[in-house]
């Protein structure tokens, strides 16, 4: 027989590939993805243009609890519109990884570990493509929330955000995944590759800290988890939950705040989770 | 020669050869110094019950699995060192047919799948689904079990490649798309240059496609020949003996299994067929039956013979 021997793949083909494959629409031929996607953003950037975290209510003959407002956490509506935007993203950096590995289950991880790629040079392929296709979708999402302050007349602000501290809301997401992408991939060779990348990303943190940029976005990070803990809290309490469900004035930023988590739910439970089989 | 149904089959080129191949996955011993020789152009049938470790040598074959000891090539290239371009010469069909993306359309896949190989025949991809009736809009959730195992196939013959593996290619299907499926095997066969090395446990479903035998049982081979061999040197035949019977000698060292039920007597016997008709003629034995031995017989024969 004659002897013949099939090429290997160039590595940007692959990924090339990978970035298709993470672009793939899901649920069949809908647009619907896309679409949540981009409502996600307008309702975000809304949401934090009109947040109103500034209620009092009262709790009993003697108490009054105050939630925490926009402007007690230093933001103005424009920031505020990145603030909350900033938090989904990390939702999805958070989620991103299921995507992008897909559970690691026997059969996914026996299809790519028999493409015809070095193991390492295809884990971090799909690495890095997860990650492009990961700060694509944030940019778009920042963009939106920008556009939507902006015709809300809360542009002003942002204008005066520095091109680091723009990077600075991708890099944060993109490190999220980097991290949590660690576990689909644990056990696995990719430790000292994926070492080496968080690394990187680690040092290039450190860099923009240490131009001045990190400040703004810790600074943020701190007041996130304080408003969290704060909601959380009141949550939790069946009291405060009560008042909550029946003393809280409608706001207009109300509905677009509970749709968006509504999405984001959903979000993170389409990426994190495998499609059952129809049959 | 390592033995008559143990062949080194040293003297053809050798698309596969495994040597000493051992494997453990925590007390079992999946693989126990496996010597597997798959000539080019050969279609080679690995057989043996569940838990044999036919998967297990395939999986070792793409690099998907670490061999603990012995050397395995491909094609003359090592599996471990050179595994990207040994697997860019293998269309691989596993046995698990869900690969984790139930929302992919298969024309998607397949357009992903391509990527990875440049030789990559796009109109004869689209010929294969079409010939077995897929469409590319299908996604993966709504195939049957038998329709997976056919885009698998398309995926793994559209860049042609030299080596097909095929792990339980058939498991699963009904007996319609089972002789379908072979069909077109057989078609790219015969318009393909390609070796195949095919495990399977249903030997009776894959008896005319392959010309050489591989028997695995508990992780070792008990028998490696090419099926004309398997012809000339492998018998059943059956007698009757009468009353204080001796058998010759030859025979006894010639049978590798015998049953016997009160005064009939049958044998698998692996040895010159004349010679023993007549040894068996001459020590007053009737012989009832004789006859050449299919590849499911010869599998059930070496699989219930004692170890040597």
């Amino acid at each position: 027989m004659e002897q013949r021997s099939n090429p290997a793949p160039k590595l940007s083909d692959v990924f090339r590939a990978q970035v298709g494959l993470l672009m793939e629409k899901p649920w069949g031929k809908s647009s619907f993805f896309y679409g949540i996607i981009l409502l996600q953003g307008v309702l975000s950037a809304s949401a934090g243009v009109f947040i109103g975290f500034s209620i009092e209510f009262e709790a009993g003959e003697d108490a009054i609890y105050s939630m925490p407002q926009v402007t007690d956490l230093g933001l103005e509506p424009g920031p505020a519109a990145i603030f909350v935007t900033f938090l989904l993203m990390v939702v999805w950096a958070t989620a991103w990884p299921g995507r992008v590995w897909r559970g690691g289950t026997a059969g996914s991880t026996d299809y790519f570990e028999s493409l015809p790629v070095s193991w390492s040079a295809h884990q971090l392929v799909r690495l890095s493509a997860g990650g492009l296709v990961l700060s694509a979708l944030c940019l778009l999402l920042l963009t939106v929330t920008t556009v939507t302050a902006a015709l809300f007349g809360h542009g002003a602000p942002l204008a005066e955000f520095p091109l680091s501290a723009w990077l600075c809301y991708l890099t944060g997401p993109l490190l999220t995944y980097l991290f949590l992408s660690a576990f689909p991939m644990r056990g696995r060779r990719v430790w000292s590759y994926l070492g080496i990348a968080i690394g990187l990303s680690i040092l290039s943190w450190s860099l923009l800290n240490f131009a001045g940029v990190g400040d703004p976005v810790n600074r943020i990070a701190r007041q996130l988890l304080v408003g969290e803990v704060g909601f959380i809290t009141a949550l939790a309490d069946p009291i405060l939950r009560t008042n909550l469900a029946f003393s809280w004035p409608a706001r207009p930023w109300m509905p677009a705040l509970l749709l968006w988590s509504a999405l984001a739910a959903a979000t993170v439970a389409w990426t994190s989770t495998r499609g059952r089989r129809q049959t | 020669m390592m033995d008559g149904f143990l062949q080194s089959l040293e003297g053809s080129p050798l698309a596969v050869r495994t040597t000493g191949l051992s494997k453990s996955f925590g007390a079992k011993k999946a693989l126990r110094g496996l010597d597997l020789a798959v000539p080019e152009g050969s279609v080679y049938v690995l057989v043996g019950p569940n838990g044999a470790g036919k998967t297990t040598s395939l999986r070792i074959l793409l690099d998907l699995v670490k061999a603990d000891s012995g050397t395995s090539e491909v094609l003359g290239g090592a599996t471990g060192s050179e595994g990207a371009w040994v697997r860019a010469q293998i269309g691989y069909v596993p046995d698990i047919h869900d690969f984790g993306y139930p929302e992919l359309a298969v024309g998607s896949f397949l357009r992903h799948h391509r990527s990875y190989f440049p030789a990559w025949d796009e109109t004869y991809a689209l010929r294969l689904l079409s010939e077995f009736d897929i469409s590319t809009e299908d996604t993966f959730g709504t195939l049957s079990k038998g329709q997976a195992r056919r885009v698998q196939l398309v995926q793994a013959m559209a860049h042609r490649p030299p080596l097909l593996l095929l792990d339980e290619p058939t498991d699963g299907l009904d007996p319609l798309a089972r002789d379908h499926l072979l069909g077109l095997l057989a078609d790219h066969l015969a318009g393909t240059p390609t070796t195949v090395l095919l495990s399977t446990h249903l030997v009776h479903e894959v008896e005319g496609l392959g010309d050489h035998l591989g028997v695995l049982r508990g992780g070792r081979l008990v028998a490696q020949l090419p099926r004309t061999t398997l012809h000339l040197g492998l018998h059943h035949l059956r007698a009757t003996i009468p009353e204080g019977w001796q058998s010759p000698p030859r025979l006894l060292e010639a049978a590798i299994v015998c049953q016997t039920q009160k005064r009939d007597i049958s044998w698998t016997v692996w040895g010159d067929s004349e010679e023993l008709q007549a040894q068996l003629s001459a020590s007053g034995a009737d012989l009832r039956h004789w006859e050449a031995l299919n590849l499911e017989a010869a599998t059930r024969a070496f699989l219930s013979m004692k170890e040597r």
